[in-house]
């Protein structure tokens, strides 16, 4: 009787076994960064990974792994990609949710959509396009005779900056970002925006003092997946900016390439071809994996903070 | 009687104002100049958008600046002695454009300095200048030019949300034109049909009974195998993930509402936005330990060269593909939750009311119904498996040796990189001109599966609307 009972269960157990896996594979994963991760500390220890000195790929100089270039790469990445990518987004949601022009707002999450096809590879190649119509023109002197170029500001490789490489990563981002921001504004309570429209205030007063402090939990924690998508990025920063990079100085040079975490580590993992593979660079690329996981885990935790106290600001 | 009088004049006074009663020649002076502060500014930022791109444009900053700051004062001054009405702000824009000119007529052609790794031309700048102070006079030139009204402080606010989706919009339409450009002309159906093979061997021919040793070559360019490669990337990758993905939305929503479901829609929410970074640097872990076991023929994938040896690859269409669909997974499994949730409740009540099971409920009702939805999740998630790179880009090979799944694995996006990194000149030089027509290939593939899966989901919530 139990097992015929049982029996009948059997697409719950199916179900369950095929549903447990993502769970497994995760695990798996995170066990794997550490597991890989541990020669790297052996060897090389903290002190050699978190300091400046990183071994340039075509140097002579080997197994010099310091990461503290790579992190401030990713802030800067993040900065200017998120820099970009959130005023535009916003923009766009507001446009498609607030002010219902007739057929361009309904317009909007189609077209973002379809944007959001594209795949990363191709901005990483495109990136040409933006060097030759912005970076060029603008910040390299292009006007100039080669023998009145200034000593301390040389040529930079015009298609290499992490300028260029923040702004292709947001048109990475903002088809992924701005339906986020889209549902974000939609779901602040229609009789809240009713109530303020019928007491006389415009569409602008209701957007800044109703819809936007309501929605600021969710565009909080949008901008967060945001920013993780920015991080998690390899191609595009690998190709555009560059995989191995010391500190750049003045620290906020952004026409200066400073390769992030993903890129670096995709150098150490041999991103230049597989000869300059080896079990130590392999493993100093998992740790960096390991940082990435654990600096991602930091920005939701901080992230779930602030919700946390805007939702006790803005209730419902 | 004399209170009477005194609101008389007020109300007079206050009419007087009023543009029904304003002389001919002052509403059109109102208007002329609202019409030009509207032009004017307008042109300003167009500049301002032109000059992010353009450097000799040099010339018109300075005087747009002036202009429009007279404009500015003009427009201030008439609303205070005509209208009756300060508007600061319009004072403050003009004195910023003020400094605005005079800081542009100070700085150098080029500026350079700080250890900076650039020469910033000054049309940088200026475009910058012209972009914050011409919008916000925009805006203010719109308002006034709208009546001053409520609905105008409305709409005057259009331009700030207009001008970067705009910008954005075409940033986007410069690249697609520019991969069609570039990537149309070289599309010929011989480069599609053809694969690529550059290989050298040693062919064995028979001569007087004696064995001899030819040095041979393959060299053949087309991108047949990397196409191919996609599809079957695509293929296996649905494959795997389908059956996972759909059990997880089934049993979130299904069979389980307690921790275990919290777990696995937490991991499924973690996998969606991991770095893919790290989901590559699994893949080179999972081919390095399978190598030397009984597992390597599936993980690692093998080849037979042009000799006759096999050899072991460093990863197969298997492994890309198991990896792969740990980000697809997770859109699937959402994909099945909300076709799930969104079913009519009478339907599932008519359901269970008639005497049917949960299992035949849930196989004959549910699933059906959230059919279009699941195969809408598989399309975007064939789309993402076609354009990832970074999954497979540690474990990649050219796939000139056959596209199988226990093949090495190769995808488009691999092609466009090998392209771009400098890897060997000739293969560079031969078919670097074919990397934008890979690229639009790539394009054409990841955007109609995206448009496939809008216009799917389009038709589903008619039909659900049609339902309820």
């Amino acid at each position: 009787m139990q097992i015929k009972k049982k029996l009948k269960e059997w697409p719950r157990i199916i179900f369950l076994v095929f549903a447990i896996l993502p769970v497994i594979f995760l695990i798996l994963i995170m066990l794997n960064l550490v597991l890989n991760s541990r020669t790297a500390i052996h060897t090389v220890g903290f002190s050699g990974l978190f300091s400046t000195r990183i071994s340039g790929v075509f140097s002579t100089a080997q197994g010099l792994f310091g990461i503290i270039p790579a992190i401030w790469g990713t802030f800067l990445v993040i900065l200017v990609s998120m820099g970009i990518a959130i005023p535009v987004s916003l923009a766009m949601a507001i446009f498609s949710s607030e002010f219902n022009l007739r057929f361009l707002g309904k317009g909007m999450r189609p077209i973002l959509g379809i944007l959001s096809g594209i795949p990363s590879i191709v901005y990483a190649l495109m990136s040409v396009v933006f060097a030759q119509l912005f970076i060029i023109p603008k910040f390299t002197g292009a006007g100039l005779s080669p023998g009145k170029i200034p000593i301390p500001a040389q040529r930079l490789p015009f298609n290499t900056s992490t300028l260029l490489g923040g702004i292709m990563l947001s048109m990475l981002i903002i088809p992924f970002l701005a339906p986020l921001f889209d549902d974000a504004l939609r779901d602040v309570p229609h009789s809240l925006k009713e109530a303020s429209l019928a007491l006389g205030s415009g569409r602008w007063y209701t957007l800044k003092k109703i819809s936007f402090p309501h929605a600021l939990s969710g565009l909080i924690s949008a901008s967060s997946l945001g920013i993780l998508k920015a991080m998690g990025d390899v191609v595009i920063v690998g190709l555009v900016i560059g995989f191995e990079s010391p500190l750049p100085n003045p620290l906020f040079d952004i026409l200066k390439s400073t390769a992030p975490l993903t890129s670096t580590g995709a150098g150490f993992s041999g991103g230049f071809g597989q000869s300059l593979r080896s079990p130590l660079r392999d493993s100093a690329a998992n740790f960096t994996g390991l940082l990435l996981l654990i600096l991602a885990f930091i920005i939701l935790v901080l992230v779930a903070v602030l919700q946390r106290r805007f939702k006790k600001r803005y209730p419902g | 009687m004399k209170m009477k009088t005194v609101r008389e004049i007020s109300s007079n006074s206050i009419n007087n104002v009023t543009s029904t009663e304003m002389p001919v020649h002052s509403r059109i002076l109102e208007k002329l100049i609202l019409v030009f502060a509207l032009l004017i500014s307008g042109s300003a930022l167009l500049l301002g958008v032109f000059s992010l791109s353009l450097n000799n444009l040099e010339s018109f900053p300075v005087p747009a600046f002036g202009i429009l700051a007279i404009f500015l004062l003009s427009l201030f001054f008439y609303l205070r002695y005509v209208k009756g009405k300060k508007d600061w702000k319009l004072i403050i824009f003009c004195g910023l454009s003020f400094g605005a000119l005079t800081l542009l007529r100070i700085l150098p052609e080029y500026l350079y300095g700080l250890n900076i790794n650039g020469i910033i031309h000054r049309s940088f700048v200026s475009a910058l200048l012209l972009i914050s102070i011409g919008l916000p006079s925009f805006c203010f030139a719109l308002f006034y030019f709208l009546g001053a009204t409520p609905k105008a402080n409305d709409l005057s606010h259009y331009p700030v949300i207009i001008l970067p989706i705009l910008l954005m919009l075409v940033a986007y339409g410069i690249i697609i034109v520019r991969v069609f450009q570039n990537g149309a002309p070289n599309i010929n159906w011989h480069m599609l049909i053809t694969p690529y093979r550059w290989q050298d061997f040693q062919q064995e021919t028979w001569q007087n009974n004696w064995p001899q040793w030819v040095a041979q070559s393959i060299h053949q360019t087309g991108i047949r195998n990397y196409i191919l490669g996609t599809l079957l990337l695509m293929a296996l990758t649905s494959i795997i993930s389908l059956p996972i993905g759909i059990s997880v939305g089934i049993y979130i929503t299904e069979y389980s509402s307690g921790l275990l479901a919290n777990i696995i829609k937490v991991s499924c929410n973690v996998l969606k936005s991991i770095s893919v970074f790290i989901l590559g640097l699994t893949a080179v872990s999972l081919v390095t330990y399978a190598s030397g076991t009984f597992l390597s023929k599936i993980f690692d994938g093998s080849f037979v060269d042009a000799n006759g040896n096999s050899h072991l690859a460093n990863g197969s269409f298997f492994t890309a593909a198991v990896i792969i669909s740990l980000l697809i997974i997770p859109i699937i499994a959402r994909a099945t939750e909300e076709g799930i949730r969104s079913i009519p409740s009478n339907l599932k009540e008519g359901s269970t009311a008639l005497g049917a099971t949960h299992q035949y409920t849930l196989f004959h009702i549910l699933l059906p119904w959230s059919f279009p939805n699941i195969i809408t999740g598989l399309i975007l998630g064939c789309a993402e498996a076609a354009g990832s790179l970074a999954t497979i880009w540690f474990i990649s090979g050219t796939g000139e040796f056959g596209v199988s799944p226990l093949r090495p694995v190769t995808s488009l996006a691999y092609f466009i990189y090998l392209c771009r990194g400098d890897f060997s000149l000739s293969f560079k030089k031969i078919e670097g001109i074919w990397q934008f027509s890979a690229a639009l290939i790539l394009i054409v593939i990841t955007v109609g599966l995206s448009i496939t899966a809008l216009i799917l989901k389009r038709k589903l919530s008619q039909r659900q609307r049609g339902a309820q």
